[in-house]
């Protein structure tokens, strides 16, 4: 069931009443009514992989306890141990089971062996790559004795699998949601107000600038060979922003329709795209993947205690596994590499955290230097989107070079005039709420001028939106 | 809360009154399908793909017979005989029909199936309109916009027939009239495509199906109980129809012998290539349509004479 589905229209409101209206008198009730609409939610992909994520619910559920419980260091190391292999085992199994094999035959063959790999036709189970990490964070969070360990199977479950988080995030911590869900909810307006702006917002994002650069961009890299220059270069940047509406306006979705419950998620965007270095890109895409690989992989590594090379070489790592993270294809780890390369004169010189303030914090029109930062972040983003995008990092290399080509300074033919003014639309709504949590955050505009504003979109939704169900892309990972 | 349900409804009943209306002028021009979902519930019909539905025209049945006919031809990937569609017919066929006219177009690409696809749930009509629709007599029918009109919905409104119909434009009756440029130079460049699309792709991947040539026959049973049967195979360009040959070579056997078995007519035109005009080879063109669909009638007149 996707968010922008009419299943999804149908169900929202049905739970939203069972939960405010009939199982209100505890939240232990809206707990167990939680549940079974994010079993139900997750049961309309496949309900096979339902019993997978019960699986790992249990699993990380059972051994949370047995590491607590634990009377040797050794016996905690154990049961940590298994989780964690259970639990990259099967996500290594439906998402990169293939890649291996392929990628030992090529080895293989490079090396004079000829080997006939044995492929199977896996499917991948949505979302798994969330809430395996999810779980992880949990059991390695109890290992660590940051949090104690649940005792209570529902709320535990509930945690994993809410609907608006269980297939694209953002990737939750238990010392933030569980808290939340396990006390008494109360209405509230302000928070639920905000949540329908922030859906109102996501589906914009999603139904109008990603879905609307969906169609040029695929054409643009099906059809490359034949596309000028100029127009290559347009299909990188437009993807940019194709990726960036799907997912934050996922993510959106995600937080908005979580507050209409009385919970609040984790932030997983903070408008990436005004980022003046690197850096700051990756405190404002995802962060709540980046914050886990931080948390559970870099620091973990020795993080940046151990001097420079020590801090390049984790630096690395984050970038090649948050890469890997994403696909079982060398396209998303070159893409994870570019960018710890773009990272690393940020890093050596030590100025890796200079842009932690909003950029023209205070100021409504940015500095000339801010101008030019943002447009060198943005265009090494663009840069490196074009690993992310192709099929194959030769085809991305072809497309690359093609870029740079004679034709890079003609203007390309048939220019999405109705395209990049929704992009450009979207961009000043987010420049203006740049300081804010989401680009819809505007409650301290007077009522008439958010009504106009609401009315807009709500207009703009309906007149530019494709309503064909398209797919996020992140589910794909 | 109360405060919160109140501000939203206001939104809410907006959206829905401008989905409401705009979704009120759907017509014939919004997609080739949905006015098969918007009329009522027909007695004479005629089945197959898109060959069937730009060469069989209802009206001018109606004129030779005097019977109501509706096209429910959608495409050979949507409506290929299968389960889908047989399931798609029980729904669209009025529940009273008594001895309705029913004309079945069968061409070799409606009864195969790509060799890689081994279950019924990777058919391709698994995604067709005819799967996921409930209402199929309902106009406005907003179950159809809702799940398959992927377009703004203000396209309904600013794409109206009655700004214009669009070049492919799908009668109430069911017929899809196709008007295309008959230049020769385009007619040579569309005719090209399908015969490397039918030669070097279809082809080459397909095979006749023991599932829809099973489904054909359920079909025929079903309709059988409520009228006549008519199977008709519609002619091609001669180059088509010799990719059809070569493919298929006892194509026509095969369907006698279900039309035998099945004690029904099959009306085989498929050696009057020469009679007709196609706008790409594959499809005939409106006016020679109206011969072509002339000549069924007057095929299906023989008949109850006989």
């Amino acid at each position: 069931m996707l968010f922008n589905s009419i299943g999804f229209l149908i169900f929202l409101p049905i739970v939203f009443i069972l939960y405010w209206f009939v199982f209100n008198k505890k939240y232990q009730f809206q707990n167990i009514l939680l549940l079974v609409a994010s079993f139900y939610f997750y049961a309309c992909w496949d309900w096979r992989f339902l019993f997978l994520l019960v699986f790992s619910i249990g699993l990380d559920f059972f051994s949370g306890l047995k590491i607590e419980k634990s009377k040797t260091g050794g016996e905690a190391k154990f049961w940590l141990a298994l989780s964690i292999i259970i639990n990259l085992g099967f996500l290594g199994f439906f998402k990169y089971y293939n890649f291996f094999v392929e990628s030992f035959v090529d080895l293989l063959s490079n090396v004079g062996f000829k080997a006939n790999p044995w492929l199977l036709s896996i499917v991948l189970p949505v979302g798994i790559s969330f809430y395996t990490f999810h779980g992880l964070s949990y059991v390695i969070d109890i290992y660590k004795k940051r949090i104690t360990a649940e005792r209570n199977f529902v709320d535990y479950s509930v945690f994993v699998s809410y609907f608006p988080l269980l297939v694209a995030g953002p990737i939750e911590r238990a010392t933030h949601l569980l808290p939340q869900i396990q006390k008494k909810r109360y209405f509230n307006y302000e928070l639920a107000a905000d949540g329908m702006r922030q859906i109102m917002w996501g589906l914009f994002k999603k139904m109008v600038v990603a879905d609307n650069c969906a169609p040029l961009v695929n054409e643009i890299f099906t059809h490359y060979q034949t596309e000028s220059a100029s127009n290559l270069a347009l299909g990188s940047i437009l993807f940019a922003f194709q990726i960036y509406g799907d997912f934050s306006g996922y993510s959106d979705i995600a937080l908005g329709v979580s507050k209409l419950f009385g919970i609040e998620l984790l932030k997983n965007f903070a408008f990436p795209y005004f980022s003046r270095d690197i850096a700051e890109f990756w405190r404002r895409w995802h962060i709540s993947l980046s914050s886990w690989f931080r948390d559970y992989l870099y620091i973990p590594l020795g993080g940046s205690k151990g001097g420079l090379m020590m801090k390049i070489r984790n630096t690395f790592i984050i970038f090649l596994v948050s890469g890997f993270w994403h696909g079982a294809n060398w396209t998303f780890i070159v893409w994870g590499g570019l960018n710890a390369l773009y990272f690393m004169p940020l890093l050596i010189s030590n100025k890796n955290r200079q842009n932690l303030e909003v950029v023209a914090m205070g100021r409504f029109i940015p500095s000339l230097k801010e101008i030019f930062q943002i447009l060198i972040t943005f265009s090494l983003t663009c840069f490196a989107w074009i690993f992310f995008r192709s099929e194959s990092v030769s085809q991305a290399i072809d497309y690359i070079r093609r870029i740079f080509s004679s034709t890079l300074f003609s203007i390309p033919h048939q220019l999405p005039y109705k395209v990049l003014v929704l992009i450009l639309f979207m961009l000043i709504i987010e420049w203006v709420n740049r300081t804010k949590v989401h680009g819809l955050e505007i409650e301290r505009f007077n009522n008439w001028v958010r009504r106009i504003l609401y009315i807009g979109i709500i207009y703009i939704i309906l007149r530019y939106a494709n309503f064909g169900n398209n797919e996020f892309i992140y589910f794909q990972f | 809360m109360k405060k919160f349900l109140f501000k939203l409804s206001f939104y809410l009943v907006g959206g829905i009154l401008l989905f409401g209306l705009l979704g009120s002028f759907a017509d014939g021009n919004i997609d080739d399908n949905y006015m098969h979902f918007a009329v009522e519930k027909p007695h004479n019909i005629i089945l197959g793909d898109s060959r069937g539905s730009q060469a069989v025209l209802p009206s001018v049945l109606k004129g030779k017979l005097h019977l109501k006919f509706d096209n429910f031809a959608l495409n050979v990937v949507q409506s290929p005989y299968g389960p889908v569609y047989f399931e798609a017919l029980k729904r669209k066929i009025h529940p009273d029909t008594k001895n309705g006219v029913f004309i079945l177009t069968v061409d070799p690409w409606n009864l195969s199936l790509n060799n890689t696809i081994k279950e019924l749930k990777n058919f391709p009509e698994e995604h067709s309109p005819l799967k996921n629709m409930y209402f199929y007599d309902k106009s406005p029918n907003y179950e159809y916009l809702l799940k398959n009109y992927s377009r703004s919905w203000f396209k309904i409104y600013t794409e109206r027939e009655e700004l214009g119909r669009s070049n492919t434009f799908l009668h109430k009756d069911g017929w899809l009239e196709v008007n295309v440029i008959m230049q020769k130079d385009s007619l040579a460049k569309r005719e090209l495509e399908k015969e490397k699309f039918f030669g070097e792709d279809v082809a080459k991947t397909q095979s006749i199906s023991k599932v829809r040539l099973t489904a054909l026959e359920d079909i025929i049973k079903f309709l059988k109980n409520k009228g006549t049967v008519y199977l008709v195979r519609i002619p091609t360009g001669e180059k088509i129809m010799a990719i059809e040959n070569s493919y298929a070579p006892d194509f026509t056997k095969k369907i006698k012998a279900i039309s035998d078995k099945n004690g029904v007519r099959y009306f085989d035109f498929s050696s009057r290539s020469n009679d007709y005009e196609y706008t790409d080879g594959n499809h005939m063109y409106k006016e020679s349509g109206k011969i072509f669909t002339s000549r069924i009638a007057d095929s299906i007149l023989l008949d109850k004479k006989n």
